[in-house]
């Protein structure tokens, strides 16, 4: 495996664990505090001996720290190999560029879309009645911005082999 | 005037007009986040004119956006010279980095108003959460779409 291989992995799984970690994040705000709250009439964070939200809580630590470790990983390694211009333009070539910044749009969009939603929702239909529009549409943008980010990165793959 | 040029004027004055509107929506929306947070309405109560000014605001920015969409079609369809210019490659590329400036301060904004709560329990509830974060994000998206736009007109 050379090089720029080697990079374009170690991105990937960079993304893959950032994805999962939102995951969690949107798990949290988009299951637990809402049907939770729904259900027992209090915020979830404040039952820590409930064995379902523990073990997804503790999941979603060891993810974070995973993502750390691999992100540590990943700039270390791009930091001793990227001083080759060559290099860092093959790895940062146009196209890459481009699927970040339609990565971003796609995030965007979602986030805009979730508080559009909540805007119609409370002026002409019906209050949802969930107080965490800002956390559930960050966690929203994010699992949208990685998700979307190793989608487009998936088909730069898939182009250059 | 020729037409190419009709056509650049009325994109831009356009997203300057939604820009414009947009910002003072956003502002309008800041000042509520201000006049609750010092418990101002019990001195100085709004009224209908700060609903009426909201309104007239954002049906304006709607007004407009749809007005410009509706004019560059026509002008395009009236002249098949001026489509290759609605495609534009740089432009189209202008406004998906126009995206990142804007998801990242509809990000600070969800966060700014929820850490604060989180970390040091301030009794700080924002009002208008949504309307506050679509104006935001309008105005980032038309904003930053004018700054790395600013070039194309001279090319």
């Amino acid at each position: 495996m050379n090089k720029i291989e080697k990079i374009y992995r170690m991105r990937r799984s960079v993304l893959i664990c950032a994805f999962v970690c939102s995951f969690f994040l949107f798990g949290v705000f988009c299951f637990f505090v809402p049907f939770w709250s729904l259900l027992s009439g209090r915020h979830p964070l404040d039952h820590p001996a409930n064995f379902l939200v523990t073990i997804f809580l503790i999941a979603g630590v060891l993810t974070v720290l995973l993502l750390l470790i691999l992100m540590t990983r990943y700039f270390l390694f791009c930091a001793s190999t990227l001083k080759d211009p060559d290099l860092r333009r093959a790895v940062d070539d146009e196209r890459i560029r481009m699927n970040w910044l339609r990565a971003y749009r796609a995030a965007f969009l979602t986030m805009a879309g979730i508080h559009l939603i909540y805007l119609f929702s409370e002026s002409f239909i019906y209050d949802l009645g969930l107080p965490h529009a800002a956390w559930f549409s960050s966690s929203a943008g994010l699992l949208t911005f990685f998700g979307a980010a190793i989608f487009y990165t998936r088909e730069a793959k898939n182009e250059r082999a | 005037m020729s037409v190419l040029e009709r056509f650049e004027r009325i994109g831009k004055f356009g997203l300057i007009g939604i820009f414009f509107c947009s910002t003072l929506l956003f502002g309008l929306y800041l000042f509520l986040i201000l006049y609750s947070w010092n418990h101002m309405h019990a001195f100085f109560p709004l009224g209908k004119a700060f609903r009426v000014i909201v309104r007239v605001l954002f049906f304006s920015s709607v007004f407009l956006a749809v007005g410009r969409y509706l004019c560059l079609k026509m002008l395009a369809a009236k002249n098949p010279s001026l489509r290759p210019v609605l495609k534009d490659e740089h432009t189209r590329t202008n406004w998906l980095k126009a995206f990142r400036p804007a998801f990242f301060l509809l990000l600070t904004i969800q966060l700014a108003s929820k850490i604060p709560i989180m970390i040091w329990h301030w009794p700080w509830e924002v009002p208008a959460q949504s309307p506050l974060s679509l104006s935001a994000a309008v105005m980032a998206l038309t904003g930053a779409f004018l700054f790395y736009n600013r070039g194309s007109a001279h090319e």
